[in-house]
């Protein structure tokens, strides 16, 4: 039996792995609509082409990006001169941009000209504030100390963002609030903060009516959109890569940004549309259907649950096993899963990228980790709630201890794992809408979108189906157990 | 013939046995005897090997009980633990020849012995097939009996085995469990704390006082000619209680 489920899972595992193939060029893109956008345009302008290629969008940050443009996980994304230059390559001198290029290619990375737009940060403020107090740079805040300010996370830490403003400017706010970015706007304009910081061609800021301080130090350097690329993909594909350059002004990509983040449109839909106008082609998307998402989401989310639940399995009943037969070494793996347990989820699928890159892997790793706990407990409880006087039972009968364990410790045991591998693949279906920051996809998908685009339909898009689906397993191993634990124990 | 030479045995510092010497012959039945931690529970699962002793042997039969024939012995030895401890996932007959089955005996033959054991214990056929949880205290106490005795050992070790039962049908099990006794000729051995029980059943009384045996007797012996002042108390102390 347990042979069976380590071939399937063994399959499941080696099917996931082997569905992305070496030709297929893989586009990235980080978790903000403008990224995802470019990262359309790219892979349709591949795929236009016919270069197989994918786009793994919502990736997360720079720094998952750019790690996995260098081990190959990924092999074009969108990125910005200012975050190359500040981020990527700080520390390093760059004079211009042919000295950037330089420093790129020492990593196998090669650049395109800029795309046409300077998408660069800007502070933000309420209109309505910023007329009543008469504020129109940044080098003014000073004067309100009272200023709510909130900025995206990433901004916070950033060499080129809040540590370096507050520097030059000499400010002394230091009451700042970390939030997503997208959550920053309804926040502004709810007056929940007073002050943001911006993307010069994020939509919103002409739809909240947002006034922008003007940057009189000088400080926000230059963020010119370019595309970055292995130097290894083929020279057909750098050059089609390249047909972008010189060609989004700040006012289209402005545009685009408002056609995903306001009218709510796909971002294919939007990316297809500009090489439509721009590059007369002739290509045609479609809104995707709701059902067709759902389907593919479910999909995702199952092989992530279940390949990661069932190796879970496989290695906690033997481990409980092994910790109750071994009581020191037992505290030690109990101890070692519980620390497991500690380790913030979010965290734990971040741990896995240096060492599986990005994608279904890492996530079922973290996932595996992580419903570990539960099921080496209960597996360990249950076995060591048997009754001294069956155990010795069994013993004076003069069985071996391999039969005492299969068919007397473990049928007794049964229901008390059973517990276990529920409550761990509820955790599991949950915790497992985090994969898709790291590039896994599942019911996490839509709710990254939802938060991003501010779109409540698209969050639960993602939330209830993961809620059915934590019941359906819920349900579905309570009819299981009418199978798996001895009918003895009933009644 | 089961003999203990020279058996020592503690429990962290609490010693239970010093250099303890006990016999029991084939076909006597002995029941032994005592207060509460007196350690006579110790005395039947040393026999069975679930508790090793510290020094000294035992000996079944003049073989010498080691860690590697231990499983040997236990075919010729059947024990009824206290509370019966039938598994609750296997049915009665599953319980009762579980051992024989596990041993690859004869299907033939394991369906001749459960035939005799019903017989002998008056068990109902149509019982056989319940699980533990539904039967009664007796009905357990029975199938522990016919479990202990599936593969007809050499020795029957009881551990207080009508203990949790209620006093009406401990008496009619007391009565049929001897009946049983005398039937299958075998050297018993009975862990009780009642002095009626353990006169009732026994040919040979042995009484333990803090891991020592204060006397060994027939039970005639026992009550007319005890042979301490600690065997005369215990004696009046249960009589004080006891309804014959």
């Amino acid at each position: 039996m347990k042979k069976h489920f380590l071939f399937i899972s063994l399959i499941l595992l080696f099917s996931c792995t082997g569905k992305i193939d070496e030709d297929n060029l893989v586009v990235g893109s980080k978790k903000f609509t403008e990224s995802v956008i470019l990262g359309n345009i790219i892979n349709l302008t591949l795929e236009k082409n016919n270069i197989a290629s994918t786009h793994k969008d919502q990736l997360g940050g720079t720094s998952i990006l750019w790690n996995s443009l260098l081990k190959g996980e990924i092999d074009v994304y969108p990125e910005y001169t200012g975050t190359i230059i500040h981020e990527i390559l700080h520390g390093n001198e760059i004079a211009n941009f042919d000295s950037l290029k330089t420093a790129l290619n020492k990593f196998g990375i090669g650049i395109t000209d800029p795309l046409g737009f300077n998408n660069t940060y800007a502070l933000g403020v309420n209109r309505k504030i910023a007329s009543e107090n008469n504020l129109q740079r940044i080098s003014e805040i000073n004067k309100f100390p009272k200023l709510k300010i909130g900025f995206t996370n990433e901004f916070m830490d950033r060499k080129d963002g809040w540590p370096g403003l507050r520097e030059r400017y000499n400010l002394i706010h230091t009451d700042v609030a970390g939030l997503d970015h997208d959550l920053a706007y309804s926040a502004l304009s709810s007056n929940s903060i007073d002050i943001m910081d911006v993307y010069t061609t994020d939509a919103e800021i002409e739809y909240y009516n947002i006034k922008l301080l003007e940057d009189d130090l000088n400080y926000f350097p230059e963020y010119l959109a370019v595309v970055l690329y292995r130097l290894d993909i083929s020279d057909e594909a750098i050059s089609l890569i390249k047909s972008l350059e010189n060609n989004m002004s700040s006012n289209v990509m402005s545009k685009m940004n408002g056609e995903v983040k306001i009218k709510k449109r796909h971002e294919s839909v939007v990316a297809a549309e500009f090489l439509n106008k721009f590059f007369q082609t002739n290509i045609k998307m479609s809104q995707p259907k709701w059902q067709d998402r759902v389907f593919k989401r479910t999909i995702e989310h199952l092989e992530l649950v279940s390949i990661s639940l069932i190796l879970a399995i496989l290695f906690s009943i033997p481990l409980g096993i092994i910790a109750y037969k071994n009581k020191k070494f037992g505290q030690l793996i109990i101890a070692s899963v519980n620390i497991l347990q500690t380790i913030p989820s979010l965290a734990l699928l971040v741990f896995m990228i240096p060492l599986l890159g990005i994608g279904t892997i890492p996530a079922i790793a973290a996932l595996f980790l992580y419903s570990l706990l539960p099921i080496v407990r209960n597996t360990y409880l249950g076995l060591n709630d048997i009754p001294g006087n069956l155990r010795e039972s069994a013993e004076v009968l003069g069985l071996s201890n391999n039969y005492i364990l299969t068919k007397i410790e473990l049928p007794l045991a049964a229901s008390s794992i059973l517990t276990g591998i529920k409550t761990s693949s509820v955790i599991n279906i949950g915790t497992a809408t985090l994969g898709a920051l790291i590039g896994a996809g599942g019911y996490g998908q839509p709710i990254l979108t939802g938060i991003r685009l501010d779109s409540t339909m698209l969050i639960l898009e993602g939330a209830i189906p993961a809620a059915l689906l934590a019941m359906v397993v819920q349900y579905g191993f309570e009819y299981f157990e009418k199978f798996i634990v001895p009918k003895g124990l009933k009644v | 013939m089961i003999e203990l030479k020279s058996i020592s045995k503690s429990y962290g510092n609490q010693t239970v046995f010093q250099d303890l010497n006990l016999t029991f012959q084939n076909g006597k039945t002995y029941t032994i005897i005592g207060q509460s931690g007196c350690g006579k529970s110790t005395i039947i699962r040393i026999i069975s090997g679930l508790v090793e002793a510290e020094s000294g042997s035992i000996y079944l039969n003049n073989s010498e009980l080691t860690d590697s024939n231990k499983n040997l012995f236990r075919k010729k030895i059947g024990y009824v633990i206290q509370e019966g401890g039938l598994f609750p996932h296997l049915t009665a007959k599953q319980n009762i020849e579980l051992q024989s089955k596990y041993f690859n005996y004869p299907l033939d033959e394991i369906q001749v012995r459960l035939n005799y054991l019903l017989t002998r214990t008056k068990f109902s056929y149509t019982l056989l097939d319940k699980y533990p949880s539904q039967l009664s205290g007796g009905e357990k106490q029975r199938v522990a009996l016919m479990r202990a005795l599936m593969m007809d050992p050499d020795i029957l070790l009881l551990d207080e085995p009508l203990g949790a039962l209620d006093p009406m049908i401990r008496s009619k099990l007391q009565t049929e469990l001897k009946n049983i006794f005398s039937k299958l000729n075998k050297t018993v051995v009975l862990v009780t704390h009642d002095l009626n029980e353990a006169a009732f059943f026994a040919d040979e009384i042995v009484l333990l006082n803090k891991g020592k045996i204060e006397q060994q007797d027939s039970v005639h012996n026992f009550f007319n000619k005890p042979q301490s002042e600690y065997v005369r108390k215990f004696i009046s102390a249960q009589r004080g209680t006891a309804v014959k």
